[in-house]
């Protein structure tokens, strides 16, 4: 199983490159974009200054220092949608990027733009972003129809959909999952808000029921949203005792995820901060390493959770990344540990 | 102008009752654009976001006996499903393939697009006269829809291409359009965006289009606040979790300072509602045009 690791610098590729990432991701904000469409508008919905490469000279020079290293380089287009101005200049940077930086994937989820990118041939793989929102076997097959080469699968599908959509698709079909950091409340392949006006999830909102007699719950199910929110949100950006960073994860289904042939596990956070980025990548490499020993999946769950040493967190499930229903998989699995 | 109505349940009878009731509490009895409205010819059931809601074969069954008692014709909207949920839904495609009249299926998922497309592969073309046709849903349609932007003339005037981001959609564009005719698709579902100047056109490129109101929606998810509202610690935000229907009789008004709009919650999707000039000017202008409305309130 590859490491899909966030870059925005050279200075963090050669971190990550140092400690191990299989594959880089990287946010492009072109010096044109902004002239065009301003700062109110993201490029691929992450802050241009703190998520993307922001010059070409830069991507360049990324692209080669990865290539000199054997890491492929994926660059993310992943607005949910591009009017038709944005798409005509979406198809001649990806023209660039493909034939004249050899980038190795373009991350996509306008379907537009798949498909002028798909029409163009250009040398370069078309991945689907977990924007792309597939959560069927039939799903993947279509995009596979299209060229496709990977899909990265959405936060909010369960373990064992995973598994049942991954057995069913095209077998030519590569597939990445979520393995740390980042939730999202809403599913972001649906989400028609943008991150420029701050996540829409984390609103601080004044809630009225249709029902009055509902309305003295609200108080204590806001405490429980806003709890959940915490979890998701990096549990509050924190970190635990021995340096690692807290937040929603994958880990404990690595094993898992090996059996059924994954490609890629993906660590969430182009806008992470150098340490983060360092130590998400640590942590993830060693329960990848840990599957990659062949242990059994409940054997790299130990090691896994045993690694984050957080079980207050973990017990709670709300750090769980595809979670099963209270009367399934990750119970029985608490139950049995 | 063609008019249809979103139900919940089979023995819904007083919809128009209903209708008028809601608009008339949403909008504080303004209705200038109900002069000449149409009578409903069309009911749509089901859910284009949550499996949950999707009808029993016999809700189904109910359905189609009302529908044909009041002489209409009958749409269900489907949401994204996994491998397991379209197993499990699959007989509401058996039965509407099955209906006499033609019956018309809203899909939101590339991959039940294929599967429909797959078991009718035998078929030249899915919408026939006594088939189903098939019609492209909102969550395929991507736009700018953030409730919370301060200053969309400001945004609007920046560039030609930021004035394209408040007015285009995903539905606009020639590639989505062919793509869809390929796979037999004839009509598309829309919401009017809310900072644009919406276009009142019909059956461009061979694809009738509906209107959704008085709401369009902002954001869903499969990890439903509805659901949890009821549920015990340790129970809530699961995806596709357990589901006891909260959302049958309990909906919310979102409140924040920061909004452009009303905004609503109903089920696990938030809805805005449009300004009452957005749509009084749209319905004016729907009626002069063979394009669809759907009513799908809140209830």
């Amino acid at each position: 199983m590859k490491i899909a690791a966030p870059v925005s610098s050279l200075e963090e590729a050669e971190m990550l490159i140092h400690f191990g990432a299989d594959e880089f991701y990287c946010g492009f904000s072109t010096p044109e974009w902004q002239e065009h469409f301003g700062g109110q508008w993201w490029m691929n919905r992450r802050d241009p200054s703190s998520a993307n490469i922001l010059s070409w000279q830069d991507m360049s020079e990324l692209m080669a220092l990865a290539h000199q290293n054997n890491i492929p380089v994926h660059v993310t287009l992943n607005a949910p949608f591009y009017p038709e101005g944005a798409l005509r200049y979406m198809l001649k940077l990806s023209e660039k990027l493909a034939n004249e930086l050899g980038a190795d994937a373009l991350i996509v989820s306008d379907f537009n733009l798949l498909m002028l990118i798909r029409r163009e041939k250009f040398p370069v793989g078309i991945h689907l972003s977990s924007l792309g929102a597939c959560f069927n076997s039939f799903t993947a097959d279509f995009y596979c129809s299209l060229g496709v080469k990977r899909i990265i699968l959405p936060r909010h599908l369960t373990l064992s959909e995973i598994n049942d959509l991954i057995t069913k698709a095209d077998p030519r079909m590569e597939f990445e999952v979520f393995g740390l950091n980042d939730g999202c409340f809403f599913e972001e392949g649906f989400c028609q808000t943008t991150h420029t006006l701050g996540p829409f999830c984390l609103t601080d909102w004044e809630i009225r029921a249709s029902r009055e007699s509902e309305q003295s719950k609200m108080s204590g199910h806001l405490d429980s949203v806003r709890e959940h929110l915490w979890y998701q949100n990096n549990c509050g950006s924190s970190f635990q005792a021995q340096g690692l960073p807290n937040g929603p994860c994958s880990l404990c289904w690595f094993g898992h995820f090996r059996d059924w042939g994954v490609k890629a596990v993906k660590i969430v956070g182009r806008e992470a901060s150098f340490y983060r980025k360092m130590r998400s990548l640590q942590m993830v490499k060693a329960v990848a390493d840990e599957a990659g020993k062949g242990g059994s999946a409940q054997e790299i769950a130990e090691f896994a959770r045993s690694l984050r040493n957080t079980p207050e967190y973990c017990q709670k499930g709300y750090m769980c990344y595809f979670r099963e229903s209270p009367h399934k998989l990750w119970r029985n699995y608490a139950h049995e540990t | 102008m063609e008019l249809a109505f979103h139900i919940r349940t089979p023995d819904s009878q007083d919809w128009a009752d209903k209708f008028q009731k809601e608009m008339d509490r949403l909008y504080d009895g303004e209705n200038d654009w109900a002069e000449d409205f149409p009578l409903a010819d069309r009911i749509y059931v089901g859910d284009e976001f949550c499996p949950n809601r999707l009808p029993s074969l016999s809700e189904l069954e109910g359905f189609c006996a009302l529908a044909r008692e009041n002489a209409l014709k009958i749409t269900l909207l489907t949401p994204v499903l996994t491998d397991k949920e379209l197993e499990n839904h699959s007989f509401l495609f058996d039965y509407l393939e099955k209906w006499e009249k033609g019956a018309e299926i809203v899909v939101n998922d590339w991959g039940v697009l294929l599967f429909l497309k797959r078991r009718n592969s035998h078929k030249a073309k899915l919408c026939t006269p006594g088939g189903v046709c098939l019609s492209g849903g909102r969550l395929f349609n991507k736009g700018f829809k953030d409730p919370r932007l301060g200053d969309a003339e400001g945004l609007a005037l920046f560039s030609s291409e930021t004035l394209g981001l408040l007015n285009e959609s995903t539905f606009d564009h020639p590639e989505f359009q062919r793509a869809m005719r390929d796979l037999g698709v004839s009509r598309l579902e829309r919401d009017l965006l809310p900072y644009g100047n919406p276009v009142c056109r019909s059956g461009e490129s061979g694809i009738h289009p509906s209107f959704y109101f008085p709401f369009g929606y902002v954001t869903t998810g499969r990890v439903c606040w509805t659901a949890s509202f009821r549920q015990a610690e340790g129970e809530k935000f699961f995806p596709a979790g357990p589901c006891a229907r909260v959302c049958d009789d309990l909906r919310f008004e979102l409140e924040n300072e920061n909004l452009s709009f009303r905004v609503f919650q109903n089920g696990n999707t938030i809805f805005y509602l449009y300004p009452f000039s957005l749509l009084s000017s749209f319905i004016k202008a729907a009626k002069r045009e063979n394009i669809r409305l759907v009513y799908q309130g809140l209830n």
